[in-house]
Formats: C-alpha cells, structure tokens, sequence
C-alpha cells in the first residue's frame, strides 16, 4: 500500500474519530471502534483498492453517527472538539495582535514621526508596541503583559467551554436528582 | 445476483449477522465478504459496521482481539447466549411474516358490483 493510500485511510480514520467524539462516545470505546476501522479499510483496500474500499463505508461523519448510537454517552463533553476550537481561537487572537502591531507601525511611519514611539492598543489589553523610527529605518516591537496572556486564558476557556459543550455532565447529575 | 430491497435488508441485518456469526466468529469485513458471497451484494460496510456495534452494545455478541499474519490484531465477534435467543426469536418472527405475507391471496376479487344506468 502505497504512502498516500495510508495517508487516505488515516484521514477517514480521524474524520470518524472527531466525529465518534462530537457524538460523545468515550475514549477507550472510540479508540476500539478507530482501530476496528482502520484494519478492515486496510484489508479491503488489500482486496479491491483504497477508493472502493473507502466507498463502501461511506461518509465517516455518518458511519460514527450510526456507531455512536449504539455506544455514546449523551453526558459526555466533546473534548477534542473543543481543545481544538480553542486553539484555533488563541491563534486567531494572537494573529490579531500581530496584525495590529503591523498596523501601529504604519500609523507611525504614516505620521512621519521621527522619534521612538510607544503605545497600546485599545481592544488588546495588555499589549505594549515600541516603534523605533529614524532616517535608516523602522524597528517596532510588541510587549505582552499579564492582562493580555489572562484573556488568551479566559477565550481559551471559554471557547474549550462551549465547543466541548463541558455542561453536558450537569444533565446527568440533574437527572440523577430528578430521578 | 438478486439484488434486494434496501429497506427490507436493513430490517434483517440483525437475524442475518446473528445466523452468520451463529456459525462461526468473524471480524468485520470479512462478515462483509461472507453476506456478499452468500446472496448480498447491496450490503455495504457502511452499514454492516454500525449493526455489529448495536449487536455487541445489546449483548447479543461480545468481541475480542486475535492476531493476525497480515497485520494488527483484528476484533473478531462472537454470538451470546442472549444473541442465540435473540436468533431464535428473530427466525421465528421472519418465519411468521413469510406465512402471513403467502396466506395473503395475489388478486383480491372486486366485490363492489357496477351499478346499472338509470334511465331518465
């Protein structure tokens, strides 16, 4: 089997993955039902080839969905889903504050100042930008303090809260009470 | 081959993997493999895989891991007690509905008569 043929079968491995975890199927019944697909994929594509093989099972999402019936705890928070929303969230965040360092640079050569120049930026608590602009050029440099690293925190655990929808658990112990 | 009513094959996917299994363990393409050779075609793994998970959730079949020459272990299943009583009841219902569906007459005769035209 051919490297991109392994790389084909993985990627709808983990596509089943996400998904088994989105519909709150726990670690060691996902990691079973992964490692299940991945040896009959590999032995069918054996047979009659990687497309076919991955044809057969259809669209990952709903093969997990019809697994996940079977097997999945509704009171389970969707870790990996919100693990990975959460990280693409401190990225974007930092990306912005880069972004607007940039911008802070621009606005100091626009003005034509020609001293060093130090500011912050008003939607990005915590941050500090230095410019160093002269006749041979320009420096600028951005400073990251407690209040900025505490709201990358906060998005962090907000996001991981509502894309891993942590609450679940509460429906169980509320159920348990009710019952 | 035949092909079927997909309908009606997912209605005895269940009494199909219980019979098959019934006979001897398998893993899950090659209960694949076996339904296609056995008059099957239409079924796809797609929708074999998820049956044989509900089947083990219900405790109609438990599994376990056997090596393999070729490659990782492979998760073959086994019938339960409560998946042969579960066979035996499904045999009976199919049983049942195949009788009453050969009881029901092909052509039902008209019983309404054709009234006559009315002179005015």
């Amino acid at each position: 089997m051919s490297v991109l043929d392994r790389v084909r079968i993985e990627t709808a491995v983990q596509r089943y993955d996400l998904a088994l975890d989105l519909y709150g199927v726990a670690g060691p019944a996902r990691r079973g039902l992964r490692r299940e697909l991945r040896t009959n994929l590999r032995e069918a594509a054996g047979d009659g080839g990687v497309r076919p093989a991955l044809a057969a099972i259809g669209s990952p999402e709903q093969l997990a969905r019809e697994s996940a019936e079977a097997v999945s705890n509704p009171t389970r928070p969707a870790w990996s889903q919100g693990l990975a929303w959460a990280l693409v969230a401190v990225f974007l965040y930092w990306l912005l504050s880069l972004w607007s360092t940039f911008a802070f640079m621009d606005g100091v050569l626009a003005s034509g100042a020609s001293h060093d120049v130090t500011g912050g930026i008003t939607l990005l608590p915590g941050t500090e930008v230095s410019v160093q602009h002269d006749a041979t050029g320009v420096m600028g440099g951005l400073v990251m303090r407690g209040p900025f690293w505490l709201t990358a925190l906060v998005l962090f655990l907000l996001v991981l809260t509502i894309a891993g929808r942590l609450w679940r658990p509460l429906r169980r112990s509320a159920s348990e009470h009710a019952g | 081959m035949a092909r079927h009513d997909a309908q009606m094959l997912k209605g005895v996917l269940s009494l199909l993997l219980l019979r098959l299994l019934a006979a001897e363990d398998g893993y899950g393409y090659a209960i694949v493999t076996s339904l296609k050779g056995a008059g099957f075609p239409d079924l796809i793994e797609g929708t074999v895989y998820p049956a044989l998970t509900r089947l083990e959730a219900a405790g109609h079949l438990e599994s376990y891991l056997r090596r393999s020459e070729s490659g990782p272990a492979r998760k073959y299943y086994r019938i339960t007690g409560g998946g042969r009583a579960e066979l035996a009841r499904g045999e009976a219902a199919w049983r049942d509905l195949v009788e009453s569906v050969a009881a029901v007459p092909r052509t039902t005769p008209r019983t309404t008569p054709i009234a006559p035209a009315r002179e005015v």
